[in-house]
């Protein structure tokens, strides 16, 4: 029986001759990639390129069910196309142990896709295939798993947003304030046993200021156990002693004013309690052991104990240690400290050991079936995709799948462990999908950038006071009217610039160069591809050199702008384009002038220009 | 290949811009040198003291520290050297609520907003978050001393000429 006869029953002969037609890449070969990967092959795709630059490790195995415990070391992306070719060996896998990154996967490699599906574990990578995807207007699905949890969405240029149209959630980072004098959460006093931790054994790092060691780092110790005697002194007996009586003087606001309500308490602390044999008593071999919070008074001689050992540690090696959530001292000694700051603080919620570790390692569980269910509807919105007949629309019955194996713990109804929503439009304010995209050929290693400067932003993408810069690195900043109080040594720099050539700069190829203009509001975007053969003098330009009109991104009075055809576009005058210009330079600076300040909720907002060459 | 621009760099570029076309009298703010670059992640402000207040006549210089994460998360801002003032930590690092992303950071408030906020700070203490001892005692306990003080450090921290 033909391998494919109950697929070309549910599709039709002519969906599954498009599915096998078509070419797909594949970014990832993890948890959800293996899946994907499974999937699709079985389900008749044929043509997949897959990238992975990993290696196989034995955490892997319980869930990247292609690799076996021979293939440890290997790389994923070469063992999972070998298994893959096994549960269907006409398929044709190209795999790369590679970075996606990697200039070698460019915008012509990515242009012999039909859809990129996206099997990735970090941001950074989402970002660069989203914006390689717009950038070629390829179809991009993006699958993620978080835990219990899980996500598919679709994304095509134009019609949907992009994957940096909305703020990603990101992790939860506390004031010192918070972490050093005012702890509220276990979570705030396991982040300063963290920092207790990097500044008794960790690098010298000036930023980290949870307490003043200088003295007692250059006092002399009797022994290892001294030294611990004296920092638990320090940090839960004198330090919050000084706290609460610097605000003793505010009798009125004495309580009011700590998160917990109440002023602080010091650890008691006397010979008897700083016994450390206790602790040796205590533990026993019970498994649950990890799960079990310690007493105040095994949190006492486990914080000794455990700091002494890691201070010969660091005398024996000679060198800084490092927060490991899997070496069992450290980890023992920050659940003992934040257990004790938890005490003086009266916070009620001491960690287990068992507890500590997810919340100091940030653990969040792979969990194979959200892979698979990931992987699952990854394929389903695949072959939504190269069903659709609109290929200007090929998303048109994509939603974004939301997975949950277990209820969301924030609703209190239970939901359908899956459910669809339809996807939503451009963000007319994101600066990626939303920003003005050229690309220009030349050749890096000799082109200056005071040529591209000259040549390419203000001739021809007509820029009046360029800024460019690189990722975080400032390149070059037109110098304006010489108004401004900048120091000489940062013109200076970028005098310098002008002068090296793009790769000196750090401009390879493929990379983006952003760039601003000190004048009008307009960004651009401009992809930097080497040829090695052209001429100093030369480049090869690829794009829309008109800036894309912003209109939403507006005020009311301002969306007038008409939103016409490139044929019938009213072309204006040299004089006209110089008023508009001006009359948009007021307006801006009457929005700052009135302390107008629009609400971008990091949401870039962009003013139009409209530029008619 | 170097990490593509994010959000945070786009909106450091927008108040790099915003702070060239307009800013308060007194106050400077730039991107800082690492080595022979321009770090759009770290710039150095100059914040005058308050005509009318112990603080006047100095210029007191902060570091303003961006993260990737920016503007979700605020900038971290750290006097260099660490400032006199009960809500700074003896690192020089402020100690302000709308620095706080527990509290009132929005991703909104601008880099003009900030600076502008750190100079109210600091003739206005707040007495409920203490992040130094010996300023925080002498402003609760010795106003005389610590307005001497404030005026030493003042005194010492006028501005050179550029």
């Amino acid at each position: 029986m033909d391998r494919y006869s109950h697929i070309k029953q549910i599709y039709g002969d002519e969906l599954f001759n498009r599915m096998q037609k078509s070419k797909v890449l594949v970014v990832g070969a993890g948890g959800i990639g293996c899946e994907l990967l499974k999937n699709l092959v079985l389900s008749g795709y044929l043509n997949i390129e897959i990238i992975d630059l990993d290696t196989i490790d034995v955490s892997n195995l319980n869930r990247q069910f292609l690799f076996r415990q021979q293939h440890v070391g290997q790389s994923k992306a070469v063992i999972a196309k070998e298994t893959a070719l096994r549960f269907n060996p006409a398929a044709n896998i190209n795999a790369h142990h590679g970075s996606i990154y990697s200039s070698e996967f460019g915008l012509d490699y990515f242009r012999q896709f039909d859809v990129v599906l996206n099997a990735l574990d970090n941001v950074d990578a989402r970002r660069h295939v989203n914006r390689m995807c717009l950038a070629t207007g390829i179809v991009m699905i993006d699958g993620g798993t978080a835990g219990y949890r899980g996500q598919v969405n679709s994304y095509q240029k134009g019609l949907t947003e992009c994957y940096e149209c909305a703020t990603k959630a990101t992790q939860k980072t506390y004031a010192i304030c918070t972490i050093r004098s005012n702890p509220s959460t276990a979570v705030h006093c396991i982040v300063w046993s963290k920092l207790l931790f990097e500044r008794l054994f960790g690098k010298i790092d000036e930023a980290n200021s949870i307490s003043d060691f200088e003295i007692l780092f250059q006092e002399k110790h009797k022994n290892s156990l001294d030294f611990a005697r004296k920092v638990f002194e320090k940090v839960f007996v004198q330090d919050i002693k000084k706290l609460t009586e610097l605000t003793e003087e505010n009798a009125d606001k004495k309580d009011t004013m700590w998160n917990s309500g109440k002023a602080p308490e010091p650890v008691p602390f006397s010979d008897e309690t700083s016994n450390t044999n206790t602790a040796a008593a205590a533990a026993t071999d019970d498994a649950l052991e990890e799960q079990r919070v310690w007493s105040l008074q095994e949190n006492i001689s486990q914080f000794l104990s455990k700091c002494a050992a890691l201070h010969d540690r660091k005398t024996s090696q000679q060198s800084d240690l490092s927060f490991d959530k899997d070496d069992d001292e450290a980890l023992q000694f920050v659940t003992a400290a934040a257990n004790l700051r938890c005490f003086n603080f009266h916070i009620k919620d001491a960690k287990s050991i068992f507890d500590t570790k997810a919340i100091a390692g940030n653990i969040v569980p792979a969990i194979a079936t959200s892979n698979a269910v990931i992987a699952g509807m990854l394929v389903l919105e695949l072959t939504k995709v190269i069903s659709a007949h609109d290929s200007e629309n090929k998303v048109s019955s994509c939603r974004t799948l939301a997975g949950y194996l277990q209820d969301p713990p924030m609703l209190k109804r239970k939901k359908a462990p899956v459910f669809a929503m339809p996807l939503p439009p451009p963000n007319p304010k994101c600066f990626v999908c939303s920003s003005n995209y050229v690309t220009v050929t030349l050749n890096a290693k000799q082109t200056k950038l005071d040529y591209f400067v000259k040549r390419v932003l203000l001739e021809k993408l007509g820029l009046r006071e360029p800024m460019v810069y690189l990722g975080s690195k400032l390149l070059y900043e037109h110098s304006g009217d010489g108004s401004d109080d900048d120091d000489d040594e940062m013109a200076q720099v970028f005098k310098n610039n002008l002068n090296k050539n793009l790769t000196d700069l750090g401009v390879t190829d493929q990379c983006v160069l952003n760039v601003s203009d000190g004048a009008v509001d307009v960004d651009w975007s401009v992809r930097i591809s080497h040829d090695g053969v052209l001429d100093l003098d030369e480049f090869k330009f690829e794009g829309d050199t008109e800036s894309k009109v912003v209109a939403a991104a507006l005020g009311e009075d301002e969306k007038k702008i008409p939103e016409e055809d490139d044929d019938d576009m009213v072309v204006w005058t040299e004089d006209e384009k110089r008023k508009a210009k001006e009359n948009k330079q007021k307006r801006g600076l009457k929005r700052k002038r009135d302390g107008e300040e629009e609400e971008r909720q990091s949401k870039v907002a962009k003013v139009d220009v409209v530029e008619i060459d | 290949m170097s990490k593509p621009t994010g959000m945070a760099q786009k909106r450091i570029m927008l108040e790099r811009k915003a702070w060239r076309k307009d800013h308060p009298y007194g106050f400077w703010a730039r991107p800082m040198m690492k080595g022979e670059e321009v770090d759009l992640m770290k710039w150095e402000c100059g914040i005058p003291g308050k005509a009318g207040t112990l603080w006047e006549g100095g210029e007191y210089r902060l570091n303003m520290e961006f993260s990737e994460d920016y503007p979700a998360k605020p900038p971290k801002c750290i006097f260099v050297p660490p400032l006199f003032h009960p809500n700074v930590y003896p690192s020089g690092t402020v100690c302000l609520s709308i620095l706080n992303e527990e509290y009132d950071w929005k991703p909104s408030i601008n880099v003009k907003q900030i600076l502008l906020g750190i100079q109210e700070l600091l003739d206005n203490p707040n007495a409920q978050s203490p992040a130094q001892e010996e300023p925080y005692r002498l402003f609760v306990k010795n106003r005389p001393e610590y307005e001497r003080r404030v005026r030493k450090v003042a005194a010492e921290s006028r501005p050179q000429q550029q």
